[in-house]
């Protein structure tokens, strides 16, 4: 995405082989981390169980069924994902890795009268790359003499955190409500640096720094409705509202036909235009045929996006089914499946500088150990996917794209 | 958008068609949380949770003193507490020196009857009465369970979780916001309704056993319910009105068929006391 800009930016396409849609986050999925210890555990379909603090996440009206006085978890996780892009430049392969490290959730709930409270902080995306990588050949360019090297550099650190109260209470008998308004805040900082040696020992250089924000709320008003025993129904609908958003870019080249080799351009550039998300709408339902065992299914819904600045975003529909099992008193495992859908148009080969297509798919496993008044969880998840992109800018080129991710986890809750 | 606006408002309408009458939901519940054994630990956190209330309760009123009236309380509370199910604990009683209308009980056997509601007694069964009540908050572990008191955790499970998370400053929090409510419970937002009653009906049976008169907690809300005042403010905004204890505290005594001419109120004992601190 960010080399799109850059391209507007420069006004020419300098190069072959600059990439076009080198997203700097996930933007493409908007299931890139599941939130919440037994949550991940069930792959996400939670929307309808919601009964700790990670109801705060996924629908607040949940909470209200929360046992104990008080409630908090928190989840250490570690990710990894990677990208790989066939026959990019003369038949080689790009490939994209990325990490993590952090705590992604932390919650509480707390009664306080008729209603339950609740805090909670997630971090529902987050990526960190650092990779440097060199292709040797010989690769045709638009300069009047092929390419005899091509390093790309680049780092990239991109989070997205909300933090914000929750309130919920019951309705009716059958029926609660809930609403948790989170502080939306994203911050990323990208370098991507290129260097392009030519066969009559001319070179091209391009260095690019990009510095996003943005900031806004996220409110989730969720209900909970209780059909018939041991059924329950979630519903939740949220949106990310940006109120506030800076992207800050500087580009320096060093153009192959510059007319001395020490002309270089730079060009610094500002913008201050909002992002738009979709509505998200979450359905799930939770089905709790004994104390011992629980099975859910979710299907969220991002409503399609026009945003001709970031790039529109087409309707998806992700759905999760999970399930837990309690062994005995101290001992529950957890099991998942879900879908994490691209939000983007299918690939039109007539057009250049679109962006990838890549639909995922995971499972994820969990298992508990129960004391007295904590429990830890150890779990983790699988995502794999494969899909189509258009990774060079300006060419109606279209590459095979396999991604591939996993995560694990580590978490701990208190009833007190 | 036009979709979801739609399914939010089938959602909607199709709710009071189909609606569960989901009072109990406790099929929610799982099986990690089933309510565990009571171990020792629970009851000296029970005794160190209520020794914080009773010392709040100390700050906030200072104790009576008069060694006399003190032992009196003390052996008239002791007789019932021979008789009480929860050989666990020991019981402490103790007068509080306020012209309040009260008495008050800390989880883990600390009672306290206020010099303002031992004034407007007339006999020994009548603060027998009271303490029963008291008792009776106590052994039913009304603010127990209320508020969930129970031993931290000791596990090595429980040890790793804190690690990850940090737990132990929750845990001190969470153990002075718990006394916080315990407080409120007392002065401001009273025990549940049904805790009341089945703390007054339990006093009926508790004072007849010890040989008290089972009327004698009856007689003194009657005496209460004609002196409605400023000393009663407490007691009134915290229990149930005492036209409802009273017929309560009559259907308990005839229910157990108790012959009150058996039972003694030890008047003159009380009064024999009461000459010694006036």
């Amino acid at each position: 995405m960010f080399l799109r800009a850059f391209s507007a930016g420069m006004a020419i396409v300098f190069i072959l082989f600059l990439m076009s849609s080198v997203s700097t986050a996930d933007e493409y999925h908007y299931n890139n981390m599941l939130i919440g210890d037994r949550a991940t555990g069930m792959g996400g379909a939670y929307t309808g169980v919601s009964d700790d603090p990670s109801g705060l996440y996924y629908n607040p009206a949940g909470i209200v069924y929360t046992t104990g006085r008080n409630l908090s978890a928190s989840v250490n996780a570690y990710y990894n994902t990677s990208k790989e892009y066939k026959n990019v430049i003369g038949g080689n392969g790009w490939e994209r890795k990325a990490t993590a490290v952090l705590p992604n959730f932390f919650g509480i709930v707390q009664p306080l009268g008729k209603y339950k409270f609740g805090f909670s902080y997630a971090v529902p995306d987050s990526i960190k790359e650092d990779q440097d990588q060199t292709f040797w050949g010989s690769f045709p360019t638009t300069l009047g003499s092929p390419a005899t090297r091509y390093t790309i550099n680049f780092n990239n650190e991109d989070n997205t955190y909300l933090i914000g109260p929750s309130i919920a209470g019951e309705l009716a008998n059958s029926l609660s409500a809930g609403l948790t308004l989170y502080l939306y805040h994203r911050s990323s900082q990208s370098i991507l640096n290129q260097l392009i040696v030519l066969q009559d020992g001319r070179f091209e250089w391009t260095n690019q720094y990009i510095e996003k924000v943005e900031r806004g709320y996220k409110p989730v008003l969720g209900f909970m409705w209780t059909p018939a025993e041991k059924l329950s129904i979630g519903l939740s609908l949220a949106k990310i509202i940006v109120y506030s958003a800076s992207v800050m870019s500087q580009s320096i080249l060093k153009d192959a036909n510059a007319a001395t080799p020490n002309d270089f351009t730079i060009v610094d550039t500002g913008s201050s235009m909002r992002k738009k998300y979709p509505y998200e709408l979450r359905v799930g339902a939770g089905y709790f045929p004994s104390s011992s065992l629980l099975m859910s299914a979710d299907g969220a819904y991002y409503t399609k996006v026009t945003d001709p600045v970031n790039g529109d975003r087409v309707s998806v529909l992700n759905l999760a089914v999970g399930t837990e099992y309690y062994l005995n008193r101290s001992w529950a495992v957890r099991g998942g499946l879900y879908s994490d859908m691209a939000n983007t148009p299918k690939l039109d080969p007539t057009r250049t500088n679109q962006d990838e297509k890549i639909d995922l798919y995971g499972m994820s496993l969990g298992i508990s150990n129960f004391s007295r008044n904590t429990s830890i969880t150890l779990g983790g998840s699988l995502t794999m996917g494969s899909g189509k992109a258009q990774i060079l800018s300006g060419s109606t080129e279209i590459q095979n794209v396999d991604q591939a991710g996993w995560m694990i986890f580590l978490s701990s809750s208190y009833a007190y | 958008m036009r979709k979801i606006n739609l399914l939010v408002l089938l959602l909607a309408f199709s709710l009071p068609a189909a609606a569960y009458a989901a009072d109990d939901q406790a099929w929610r519940q799982r099986i990690s949380v089933a309510a565990p054994e009571v171990t020792n630990d629970d009851v000296t956190e029970e005794i160190r949770f209520g020794r914080e209330v009773a010392a709040r309760l100390i700050g906030r009123f200072g104790l009576y003193s008069s060694d006399p009236l003190t032992k009196y309380v003390n052996l008239v509370g002791q007789s019932l507490a021979a008789y009480s199910n929860r050989p666990e604990l020991k019981y402490h009683f103790a007068v509080l020196n306020t012209s309040e209308i009260n008495a008050y009980a800390a989880p883990g056997g600390y009672i306290f009857i206020t010099k303002g509601a031992i004034d407007k007694m007339q006999d020994e069964s009548e603060i027998a009465g009271v303490i029963a009540h008291e008792m009776g908050h106590i052994n039913g572990k009304h603010v127990v369970k209320e508020l969930d008191i129970k031993a931290t955790d000791g596990s090595a499970v429980s040890g790793l979780a804190r690690l990850i998370g940090g737990g132990t400053e929750s845990a001190r929090l969470a153990f002075s916001k718990a006394v916080d409510k315990a407080m409120d419970t007392l002065f401001t937002s009273g025990y549940k309704r049904e805790d009341e009653i089945q703390a007054d009906k339990g006093t009926v049976m508790f004072c007849a056993v010890a040989g008290y008169d089972p009327s004698g907690l009856t007689r003194y809300f009657e005496r209460l319910s004609a002196a409605k005042g400023r000393s009663t403010e407490v007691l009134d905004r915290t229990h149930p009105a005492y036209n409802t204890r009273i017929i309560l505290l009559k259907e308990a005594k005839t229910a157990a068929a108790i012959d009150s001419a058996a039972l003694k109120t030890y008047k003159d004992r009380f009064t024999e006391v009461m000459k010694s601190v006036k």
